[in-house]
């Protein structure tokens, strides 16, 4: 009961402005039947579920049905986000900034039948792909709810095909900024808008009918909302859904009273922004928390960028919310209540809160590192709990242009996969960061689909960072371009600043670019745009990541898997982690081993164990691999 | 004392109980409760039977059939303990089955583990081919590449070999070749093709699924030849027949081909198993069938038969002039043939008119009987 206590005393305090300046009653009473509100509970996030599957089973594109780039919710009368269905973690903190935008433009000017449309960074969006589309429900002439939904859209026009372009440095050339609009008036297509997006955008018919989608599953939240008020009534359904938001606060503070008090702060870079080549982009955050809330203050990060790398504050709020959530126990409802319980401050005109007119449409970068810069901070905080840096978050590849009959098509391609080490087992091996929780497309259906073929899908070797649990090791992935001419974009990174080990652990092997391996090889910058022709191959290889803990602690059992399994080459084992391994029995030489680790130990003369590393520790370079072999 | 065939058995093996239901054509029941025998699961049922005959007097000889349901092949995936598979497949392509779709199904979750690979990297063999996704061979394989990609293998002592080529669902050539590499130099090997266990587009799916058939071959296989020395043994010569994923039953020796159809049997024998209890509780079996399982089993049917309804009545023409049947396919014909272009755009209209109307009629029957569609 104590969390409950302490809630009433501060929640006025804690619960900031977000409440007042709606002016909505605070209220502390708890619905009388817990049994009932955990069957509402779990019926709306059920609907915010279901508006998912929607999205996912009608739309046309692949970056929603295979990568999954969309999030569905559901929001109160006032616009408070109630529900999250999730299936990116990186929208999480989008729903409100945008809804908040809607209820300042429109306020009561809506009616039944209202649908919203948006997509302007400066207006409540994000980035100009990810179109918002939301549907007021009504129960009579009383507004109940929000039906809410943001996908990442194939193209919506701009200069580079996919909208994706990293070295882009002004909004306007990115693409069409649709500001909220009314889409439907009760119930009335608005034709003109409609026209405006089909002239301004590169494939029509696949963003009507994603478009579309989002609209089936507004309609499917409708039908299904009104079935809840049908049977709750339109008060009870109400207190039940504000009951949500203040379940999900109750457990957020009760959650954060339990993490230390204090002050905690870390720092990262981004290579460049693909514009200004090799000036790097600092990343500042620092921690503060006092007893059951906590500030995520970004003050200190870089001003905002000429290329397209610049965040809204939304996503900087998601990318801080992520790190956050990773630490607290699973089971928190994804809405306005965990917001109330954690402020997220980032000053306007740096990367992480880009004011017009800031290029924003890859910010996604800015979003990963952001959270793996959480990570850090929250390393230094709770150094049992968290991981090291992951390869960076995903790398994106855009591959568009016309065929011989002027055709167009456009391959969007977000791929990522090694996790940064943790203090109790090794980064996971291809899995999709924490920040974009993004499936990967199937190879085969993109070959039928698209003037693309996949030559490689596979693990490097000896890319991934040392540790006593090493990071997870990266893939690469040969892109064969088959149309006549195309555009080929692609924003990477963690070229120059690569992703940190902690507690000892070493750091992940850089990314890299290359056209025509087979052939010339030419190394390419981390992010460029270039016209690629036909039997053209690009390869990317992902960043390892950062390992945790010292290696030379590391079981030489763990060291001679990998090797087995040529994740870890011989002269690597022996050189990272001081192991010996007989590649003819597939044993370790133990006398050796400790021998060459004492030895190791020795030159290396730690005083203490580097809590982040950012190069190869001395007497690890891989200079030390050369001498071994 | 009875006539011979006329009792059915139904067997369910647990981790700690075997169940036997032994089931006469007159309705008679005789049920028994054994401890299972854990290791040789057969002897459990072979032994339970045995004294289910002693009790009731009655011999091998009067079993028609046994029915049985096994977790045999789920717990050697869930346990791990399934065979030591070797993976072949196409160069560049070694950690599709790894690497899986990326996604997780938590978020938030730091401490997420992907479930370990049924085949270990060094098991995964990859052998220097391409075919492209429309079947075309760009890269042929070549035998000497296929051999020692099976050599290798071979020499790791794998216990069965899966085989999943990029884009062999499209042309399975490639794998056909090393089907065939694998029965000559192993010929008692269990291997799993892609091309024979699931055509169809999607590669970590495929993979997945071809592995999964040579995990749990070896088990399975060895699971129903003991049960079978067994009932022999015993004097039963009765067939045995499997319960699948599916709900439907198959024979002991498809079920050792294809161990990955009675994977899910338990959940699917349950569903059996409702139905059996509707109709126990008094549901009528016609209620059942028409309303519930043929329903369900109508849609593919419905939506296939909409527009072929529509071909059949317009298009004809042969039967009608073989028949001299007097029909829409034969005037259109005979409309075209006296250059008659009024009649012909009359029939065409009608031809588009029906088709449209049965399609739409197709759509509306779907909505009757499909309990997701709901009308608003």
């Amino acid at each position: 009961m104590q969390p409950c206590a302490r809630l009433a005393v501060d929640s006025f305090a804690g619960r900031g402005q977000a409440l007042q300046h709606v002016g909505m009653p605070v209220s502390h009473e708890s619905p009388k039947d817990p049994i009932a509100f955990e069957l509402f509970k779990n019926a709306i996030f059920s609907i915010a579920d279901e508006m998912a599957l929607t999205v996912f089973r009608t739309t046309y594109s692949g970056v929603l049905k295979d990568n999954m780039d969309y999030s569905t919710g559901f929001a109160d009368s006032d616009g408070k986000l109630v529900a999250q269905g999730l299936t990116l973690p990186g929208h999480l903190g989008s729903v409100p900034t945008a809804m908040d935008s809607i209820m300042r433009h429109y306020g009561n000017d809506m009616a039944p039948g209202d649908v919203f449309i948006m997509n302007d960074p400066f207006d409540g969006g994000m980035h100009l792909p990810d179109i918002f589309v939301f549907k007021p429900l009504y129960h009579g002439d009383r507004r109940m709810a929000f039906a809410c939904t943001v996908c990442h859209h194939t193209d919506v026009g701009g200069r580079v095909a996919g909208s994706n372009a990293s070295d882009s440095t002004e909004i306007y050339a990115e693409g069409l900024r649709i500001a909220p609009l009314k889409l439907y008036e009760a119930g009335k297509l608005n034709k003109t808008i409609m026209t405006f997006i089909e002239k301004n955008v590169r494939i029509p018919v696949k963003v009507f009918g994603d478009l579309r989608a989002q609209l089936a599953a507004c309609h499917i939240a409708e039908q299904q909302f009104a079935e809840l008020v049908a049977k709750h009534g339109p008060d009870e359904t109400a207190a039940f859904m504000r009951e949500t938001v203040d379940y999900a606060e109750r457990l957020t503070r009760s959650a954060l009273a339990n993490l230390p008090d204090g002050e905690w702060s870390f720092e990262d870079w981004i290579d460049d922004d693909g514009v200004d080549y090799g000036k790097p982009i600092r990343l500042f955050v620092t921690i503060r928390k006092t007893g059951d809330h906590m500030v995520v203050d970004w003050t200190g990060t870089n001003p905002q960028v000429k290329g397209a790398i610049n965040n809204t504050l939304s996503f900087t709020k998601a990318a801080s919310y992520c790190g956050i959530r990773s630490v607290l126990p699973p089971g928190i409802p994804n809405n306005e209540g965990v917001f109330r319980a954690i402020e997220v401050i980032c000053p306007p005109g740096t990367v992480g809160n880009g004011v017009l007119p800031a290029a924003c449409a890859a910010r996604g970068l800015t979003g990963f590192r952001m959270v793996d810069c959480m990570f850090g901070a929250l390393a230094m905080m709770l150094p049992d709990k968290v991981k090291a840096a992951g390869d960076g978050g995903n790398t994106g590849i855009s591959i568009g242009g016309y065929d011989a009959e002027r055709k167009p098509f456009i391959y969007v391609d977000f791929t990522c996969g090694a996790w940064g080490a943790r203090p109790w087992s090794d980064g996971l091996d291809g899995n999709s960061h924490m920040m974009a929780n993004m499936a990967s497309h199937s190879i085969e259906v993109t070959e039928a689909e698209e003037p693309i073929q996949l030559l490689a899908y596979e693990f490097v070797a000896d890319k991934a960072g040392a540790g006593k649990y090493r990071g997870g090791v990266p893939f690469r992935r040969d892109y064969r371009f088959l149309e006549e001419e195309g555009t080929l974009q692609v924003r990477s990174d963690r070229r120059d600043f690569r992703p940190f080990g902690l507690y000892g652990g070493s750091p992940g092997a850089p990314s890299e670019n290359y056209l025509n391996p087979q052939a010339e090889n030419k190394i390419l910058p981390g992010k460029f745009t270039m016209i690629v022709k036909k039997g053209d191959i690009f390869r990317h290889v992902l960043a390892g990541a950062g390992g945790w803990g010292d290696p030379l602690e590391r079981d030489p059992a763990a060291v001679l898997k990998d090797v087995r399994n040529e994740l870890l080459s011989p002269a690597k084992a022996l050189a990272d982690y001081g192991v010996f391994v007989d590649t003819a029995k597939w044993s370790v030489d133990a006398v050796a081993t400790a021998k060459r680790r004492e030895e190791i130990r020795r030159a290396r003369g730690w005083t203490e164990t580097p809590k982040v590393q950012r190069h190869d520790p001395p007497g690890l370079a891989s200079g030390t691999v050369k001498a071994a072999e | 004392m009875s006539a011979i065939g006329n009792y059915r058995v139904g067997v369910d093996i647990g981790g700690t109980f075997t169940d036997i239901v032994l089931l006469g054509a007159d309705g008679t029941l005789h049920t028994k409760k054994v401890s299972s025998s854990v290791g040789n699961y057969a002897e459990a049922i072979v032994e339970g039977l045995s004294e289910l005959f002693h009790e009731t007097g009655l011999a091998g000889a009067v079993i028609e059939e046994i029915r049985h349901g096994t977790t045999v092949a789920s717990n050697a995936i869930l346990e791990h303990k399934g065979a030591r598979v070797g993976l072949v497949t196409t160069k560049g392509f070694r950690d599709v089955l790894e690497i899986r779709t990326l996604r997780m199904p938590r978020l938030y979750d730091l401490a997420w583990e992907k479930p370990a690979p049924l085949v270990e990297r060094y098991l995964r063999q990859v052998v220097d081919e391409r075919v492209d996704a429309r079947g075309r061979i760009e890269r042929a394989l070549d035998p000497k590449d296929a051999e020692r990609a099976v050599d290798a293998l071979l020499a790791e002592k794998v216990e069965a070999i899966a085989v999943c080529l990029l884009n062999s669902f499209a042309n399975p050539r490639h794998e056909l070749m090393i089907k065939e590499i694998v029965e000559r130099k192993a010929p008692k090997l269990k291997f799993s093709i892609s091309y024979e266990v699931l055509p169809e587009i999607k590669e970590y799916e495929r993979t997945s699924t071809t592995v999964i058939n040579a995990y749990v071959m070896p088990i399975v296989a060895s699971y129903l030849r003991a049960m079978r020395t067994g009932l022999d043994g015993a004097g039963i010569p009765a067939r045995l027949l499997l319960m699948q994923s599916n709900g439907g039953l198959t024979s002991d020796t498809a079920a050792a081909e294809r161990p990955m159809n009675i994977i899910e049997s338990g959940p699917a024998g349950g569903v059996v198993g409702a139905q059996a209890l509707a109709r126990a509780k008094g549901l009528p079996t016609l209620r059942i069938v028409l309303g519930h399982a043929l329903r369900a089993a109508a849609l593919p049917l419905v939506s296939y038969l909409g527009p072929a309804l529509a071909a059949i009545l317009t298009g004809s023409l042969v039967v009608e002039q073989i028949f001299g049947l007097p029909g829409i396919g034969r005037y259109f014909v005979q409309g075209a043939l006296n250059r008659d272009y009024t009649l012909v755009l009359g029939v065409l209209i009608c031809y588009a008119a029906l088709i449209i109307f049965l399609n739409f009629l197709a759509d509306i029957i779907y909505g009757l009987l499909d309990p997701r569609v709901r009308l608003t």
